[in-house]
């Protein structure tokens, strides 16, 4: 137990504090939902019927299908997109799928390599996709959860300003939905962007996310 | 779907709001005014007092609400619900007690807002 903990300690540190910030996000957004309603002459809702409702839910789905989209694509991009410099790229030139060698699969895999690996053909194939088909299932997921939450909460709103609701294709291509997606897209792109160029020159002590402290600022490539 | 806040046509929920759409209908067509204000919002029901200066089964009956037939259409998002009856349209809202009439009397204004003679303030 004392083993598994140390050994996953990464993992149950961002699954412990994921749960406590969504219940402080639930707690808040309820407080938050009830002032509004207050504020219209409108009913109170009880805790349990915010956790099913559609503010909370839009809020919730937003957040998570554009953290899946920023891990996503940069997962694929830096298959392909290089920067000099970065320990987030590899080797200028090595940009690509790579060889089969480079990846360890088919006849050059090695005997602890997962099964999938050295099986060949389409196991290997949707194996070799597997991390980013994932994320993608999970983000367009998340998307879509966010367009059914945000369609009801913008209806909610629309009835109480005596406006008619729209219908869920009008609502995906209303200005809430974009600008509630877009708002959340740009700070991740911004966020993932600066990370690969400020850790060209800066380094933090310890973190496999960042150069050796005293690696040149021209290493490409966290194994130099 | 439940999970977001949508409520279908047949749902509970749909079906909760519809009964008190046509129960405050009914009594405003049969001169019920002390029902038809037993099911108005709290805030409807203190601007039309307000309004008219008078007692809510005083006023009602003066708003010359629209006689209604057969439900259209109803649908609820959330703690808010239109019902289309056949002469008007109305806006309700949940409370704790349940489902209660916000907007009554109201025409469509093509790109605006409902327009009600009956509304919270």
């Amino acid at each position: 137990m004392r083993r598994f903990v140390k050994e996953s300690s990464l993992s149950l540190f961002f699954g412990a504090i994921f749960v406590a910030a969504l219940a402080g996000q639930a707690f808040s957004g309820w407080h938050q939902f009830n002032d509004a309603q207050l504020a219209a002459n409108l009913g109170l809702v009880s805790f349990g019927r915010y956790l099913t409702s559609a503010d909370f839910v839009a809020d919730v789905a937003e957040n998570w299908q554009s953290e899946y989209l920023q891990f996503l694509l940069y997962i694929a991009a830096t298959v392909w997109f290089l920067q000099k410099g970065s320990p987030e790229s590899k080797e200028p030139g090595k940009g690509g799928l790579e060889s089969d060698e480079d990846q360890k699969v088919g006849e050059h895999a090695r005997p602890d390599s997962p099964a999938w690996a050295r099986a060949g053909g389409a196991r290997t194939l949707v194996f070799s996709w597997s991390l980013t088909g994932v994320m993608g299932l999970i983000f367009l997921g998340s998307w879509f959860a966010q367009s059914l939450g945000g369609w009801a909460a913008f209806n909610e709103t629309r009835l109480q300003r005596l406006q008619d609701p729209l219908a869920w294709g009008q609502y995906v291509t209303n200005a809430d939905f974009w600008s509630r997606t877009l708002q959340n897209w740009q700070s991740e792109f911004l966020a993932v962007g600066s990370m690969a160029v400020l850790s060209i020159y800066l380094r933090q002590r310890g973190s496999p996310e960042s150069k050796p402290v005293g690696e040149p600022h021209a290493s490409t490539g966290t194994d130099e | 779907m439940a999970a977001t806040g949508v409520t279908a046509c047949g749902s509970p929920e749909t079906q909760d709001a519809t009964r008190v759409a046509q129960r405050f209908a009914r009594a405003v067509d049969t001169s019920g005014a002390a029902a038809a204000c037993a099911d108005l919002a709290p805030a409807t029901r203190s601007e039309l007092e307000q309004s008219a200066g008078k007692r809510c089964p005083a006023a009602i009956l003066e708003q010359h609400l629209p006689h209604t037939g057969a439900v259209r259409s109803a649908t609820a998002y959330g703690t808010m619900a239109q019902v289309r009856l056949r002469g008007d349209t109305l806006f309700l809202a949940r409370f704790q007690g349940g489902w209660k009439v916000m907007a009554a009397g109201c025409s469509p204004k093509a790109g605006h807002p409902y327009d009600c003679t009956l509304q919270g303030g």
